[in-house]
């Protein structure tokens, strides 16, 4: 409560964001990418444990790993969408700001790579738990365009310690 | 596609020893979970881009909550005369865009409509006041700064013209009294 707020962004943009904006995306872009992973994660739900489960879900943590490192327009899905899937769709309505997406992969790394971290410790029923979750929040993605991922960030913000 | 499935169930028995019965199973637990996941978004969903009153009514054992209200001070701004919206977006809101757009839209056209767009990052502390859970989240402010009703989610140009005519309607009865 100490903080007395500065004038909230009174305009239509968003301009008190400190670095500018960086250049948008197709939005369909990280949808087909999601489709992707859910499919993987689905698959992998399909192996159950062993080593063929846990090899896939280290697949999609690495997808995951682009994602986080380049963007989702990076990612492998990502540049597929560009070459294969782009080309065939008619240009978008709108473009899409990059950065939601790509904290939900971020948010997608954490928890695949929980699953195998457990599943190293011991614990092999953690890999198709991780996988179940992510598939959940990748199709509710890909069917319905809500991005969960994006949805825990002012969460995430709300439990980071009050000044 | 049955064909296709089945040389795919197959090639995955073949795979994983044991696997026959097991797979029938997490095929079916995959459906049920999709299916849920399904449901609760379409509910949720559904109520959350309707403008809801607010909650006024007190947890047992609490005191009751005074009416939540901005004032011109806290949003550095003339509140307007009509109703003012007040839409809380945040640096990873991927919805938040299109839900300014109607605003600005209808602060534009309306007259005596307000619209406000609050960076949340930058205003915690109304983040907390408010309860602002997700982004976007858009309070509707009656003339007097008042918290009247709340939405989250897509936005809709009809769903924000209802909140706000039910709005002026309410202050016109409450004008009469």
């Amino acid at each position: 409560m100490s903080e007395s707020p500065t004038a909230p962004n009174a305009s239509s943009r968003s301009a008190d964001t400190a670095e500018p904006a960086p250049a948008g995306i197709d939005p369909r872009g990280p949808r087909f990418g999601a489709a992707v992973t859910a499919a993987l994660l689905a698959i992998t739900l399909l192996l159950g444990t062993g080593p063929a489960a846990t090899t896939l879900l280290t697949v999609v943590a690495l997808l995951f790993v682009l994602g986080v490192a380049r963007g989702v327009q990076g990612t492998l899905q990502g540049l597929a969408f560009k070459a294969w899937v782009r080309p065939r769709l008619a240009p978008p309505s709108e473009l899409e700001d990059p950065r939601p997406p790509r904290f939900a992969q971020v948010v997608g790394l954490l928890v695949v790579g929980a699953g195998l971290l457990f599943a190293a410790l011991g614990f092999p029923s953690a890999v198709p738990i991780a996988a179940a979750v992510a598939l959940v929040a990748a199709f509710l993605n890909a069917a319905f365009g809500l991005c969960l991922g994006c949805e825990l960030y002012l969460l995430q913000r709300r439990l980071a310690p009050q000044h | 596609m049955a064909v296709h499935a089945n040389a795919v169930t197959s090639a995955l028995s073949s795979l994983v020893p044991a696997a026959g019965s097991g797979l029938a199973i997490r095929a079916t637990l995959i459906v049920v979970l999709l299916a849920a996941a399904s449901g609760a978004w379409w509910v949720t969903a559904r109520r959350a881009s309707r403008f809801r009153p607010l909650w006024r009514h007190p947890l047992p054992g609490r005191p009751e909550a005074p009416v939540a209200a901005l004032t011109s001070a806290d949003l550095s701004r003339e509140l307007g005369a009509r109703a003012t919206f007040v839409q809380f977006s945040s640096a990873t809101c991927a919805t938040c865009p299109q839900v300014r757009r109607v605003l600005t839209e209808l602060a534009a056209t309306e007259p005596g409509v307000e619209q406000v767009d609050i960076q949340s990052e930058d205003h915690m502390d109304l983040v907390r006041r408010f309860s602002v859970y997700r982004t976007p989240t858009v309070l509707l402010l009656d003339p007097d700064g008042a918290v009247h009703s709340r939405t989250s989610g897509p936005l809709t140009p009809a769903r924000a013209l209802a909140a706000l005519a039910q709005l002026s309607q309410e202050s016109t009865r409450s004008i009469d009294v």
